[in-house]
């Protein structure tokens, strides 16, 4: 299925007057009854319109943090300000966001018009007003023939439309995404993303969106928050989390195949890996014990380098990725040309790039500059 | 045991468990047929020569006959819709909050359900004579509700707890309040749960008898069942066939009552009983 979405007509498409809200988290920390607490202080701030996501493993802290912004659970401490006004002590109704759920939480008891309208009536606007701004919306999200039908009837995908249409019809200061397109199958996942990122070009709004799905991170947002433990590990651009993550559990996390580590000494002139294996010394300062990563990418094949057997071959189409098994730094990811001219159990040699070599500290896990 | 002589065994199981409960059905049907002389032909004339619908007549004609069965249908309904009316936000509490003590009170609460009216029949006989609601609809209508409300929080909690959380979320971002929530979105998806608390407990307060035979004792207050009992008592062999008609039709809204909706009431009971 391909849908395209298009903007509601009735919101300004050119108008430079941000739509959304800006928002800032001051040490916001969220401890349930037992445990380590969920959210530990986190900073953030948001400019109008901005697209961020939210990513990191499951127990992160990342759904928390959405549900304390949306008023759907009171922060333990810290400040939650929405336009500049703290809005901790204010409910969900009060709060003017917009929330699409991971499992859509459509009303199953009312039809899709009755779904989107809901929230409009609910807020005071007329049942005239409320009928032409759902048709609109029904409209841009191709749900018109869909109206008098029950949540029940619909497939995953257009339920998914619903829970947009019920979130944009009310021009909401911010957008929440919890997951929304976990429940979908893997097209039209892919189809979804992209939409919904057209749908924020053309009709801009504060928008906060949670996954677990690296690539869903960094193909969508202005900014990724990347989490772990309930604290921030790193924010940037997806490009900057991608070249220079902070961390060692960043660099894990962001980029699939995933990078390949290894621990090192480094010296004036070489790092020295676990096995004696010596690799041209990176431009840093830094001496000593060291934990090299290098991504898919920083490794080609060469007729010298790291002695390597190719295991298996994952052609993609346009690239072909190939896990090598190496003694220097056991199983490695490459990229390789769409049709390379190789047969898993061939033997060759991977040159690491080390310009392009990431080198972290074995204790901390940080960065080393 | 092959699975063939398993299912026949479990038919003959069901066959023996219907007759023991549709035979006695069955001979009321009988002799509300018969006439006066019929009567004492007995088991004899299970179908009878002449079958009359003459009892029938005569029972729904009997302005008093309607009176006890006006009585019995709204001490059931009142006290039905009183017991859900409360359970409700209990069950909702239980469903939706979490509180110390929470399981040992569930757990207590279905004890009470196991206190047989019996029991407590007489230190509420008194204590509603000193408070002086004795010959009155008002206090069996309480009883009832007492009777019928640990098994109502139970069956609506259960009815709560299918219905996901986060259309409750999402309704508090759409602008409601919990009022709001509960009334337009939680109630209506609870429905079938409610309807279900509510016909079990009508069904349970029509087969009440002791409740009222205790409490009530002036004549045009009785409900169906007692009045059936005191006539019982009062009549001699001659009228055993209008008694059978009286009791046919005592019966039969329950019955069809439980065979109209026992979807609901199987499904309300199972539900969260299986993975949805």
């Amino acid at each position: 299925m391909n849908v395209t979405i298009q903007a509601p007509q009735t919101a300004p498409m050119h108008d430079k007057t941000p739509q959304g809200a800006t928002l800032r988290l001051r040490d916001l920390v969220k401890r349930f009854a037992s445990g380590p607490p969920a959210v530990a202080g986190i900073n953030l701030d948001m400019a109008a319109d901005e697209f961020v996501v939210l990513v990191g493993p499951s127990g992160c802290g990342k759904s928390t943090t959405l549900r304390l912004i949306a008023g759907l659970e009171t922060a333990t401490s810290g400040d939650i300000e929405i336009a500049g006004k703290r809005v901790n002590d204010q409910g969900a109704a009060q709060r003017d966001v917009a929330m699409v759920f991971q499992n859509y939480a459509l009303y199953p008891h009312m039809t899709v018009a009755q779904n989107i309208a809901f929230g409009l009536r609910r807020r005071g606007v007329s049942r005239a007003e409320a009928k032409a701004a759902v048709a609109e919306a029904a409209r841009a999200l191709e749900l018109t023939d869909l109206m008098h039908r029950m949540p029940g009837d619909l497939s995953g995908g257009q339920k998914q439309r619903v829970a947009m249409g019920r979130a944009i019809v009310r021009n909401p200061r911010l957008f929440l995404f919890d997951e929304p397109l976990s429940n979908l199958d893997a097209r039209l996942r892919l189809t979804m993303r992209t939409e919904i990122k057209r749908m924020h070009a053309r009709v801009p709004t504060t928008t906060i969106y949670v996954t677990h799905d690296q690539t869903e991170a960094m193909t969508m947002a202005d900014r990724v928050v990347v989490m772990n433990a309930g604290r921030i590990e790193q924010i940037g651009t997806p490009m900057e989390i991608y070249n220079t993550p902070v961390s060692r559990f960043v660099a894990e996390f962001i980029g699939a195949p995933a990078m390949t580590f290894a621990d090192g000494v480094l010296t004036d002139t070489a790092l020295t890996l676990g096995n004696g294996l010596r690799l041209p010394a990176p431009a840093t300062p830094h001496r000593g014990p060291v934990t090299l990563g290098l991504r898919p990418e920083a490794l080609r094949l060469a007729s010298t380098g790291l002695p390597a057997r190719l295991e298996l071959l994952e052609p993609l189409g346009a690239e072909t990725l190939a896990l090598w098994q190496t003694d220097a730094l056991g199983p490695v990811w490459v990229r390789l040309n769409p049709r390379p001219d190789l047969r898993p159990g061939a033997t060759g040699c991977l040159q690491p790039d080390m310009t392009r070599a990431h080198l972290f500290d074995p204790q901390t896990g940080q960065r080393l500059t | 045991m092959t699975p063939r002589v398993g299912d026949m065994l479990t038919y003959l199981a069901g066959i023996v468990l219907a007759a023991l409960f549709l035979m006695p059905l069955l001979w009321l049907v009988s002799l509300s047929l018969r006439t006066p002389a019929e009567v004492y032909l007995g088991a004899a004339r299970f179908i009878p020569e002449a079958p009359t619908l003459d009892n029938f007549r005569q029972i729904l004609t009997d302005g008093a006959f309607g009176t006890y069965l006006w009585n019995a249908v709204k001490l059931c309904a009142l006290g039905a819709l009183g017991a859900v009316i409360v359970a409700t936000p209990a069950a909702y509490a239980a469903s939706r909050f979490t509180f110390r003590g929470k399981g040992p009170l569930m757990v207590g609460i279905l004890m009470v359900q196991m206190i047989s009216p019996l029991v407590v029949i007489i230190p509420l006989y008194r204590y509603l004579d000193r408070l002086g609601m004795l010959e009155s609809h008002l206090s069996v209508i309480a009883v009832y509700m007492a009777i019928g409300v640990p098994l109502s929080v139970w069956l609506i909690k259960v009815g709560f707890d299918t219905i996901p959380p986060a259309l409750e979320e999402a309704a508090a971002i759409d602008g409601c309040n919990r009022a709001d929530i509960l009334m337009r979105i939680t109630l209506p998806l609870a429905a079938p749960a409610l309807a279900s608390a509510f016909i079990l407990n009508m069904i349970m307060g029509w087969s009440q008898f002791l409740v009222p035979f205790i409490l009530l004792t002036r004549d045009g207050q009785l409900p169906i069942a007692v009045a059936i009992y005191n006539f019982a008592g009062s009549s001699s062999a001659s009228t055993t066939q209008l008694l059978a008609a009286a009791c046919l039709v005592a019966v039969v809204p329950a019955l069809a009552a439980f065979l109209a909706l026992q979807r609901l009431i199987v499904r309300a009971i199972m539900a969260g009983a299986v993975k949805g």
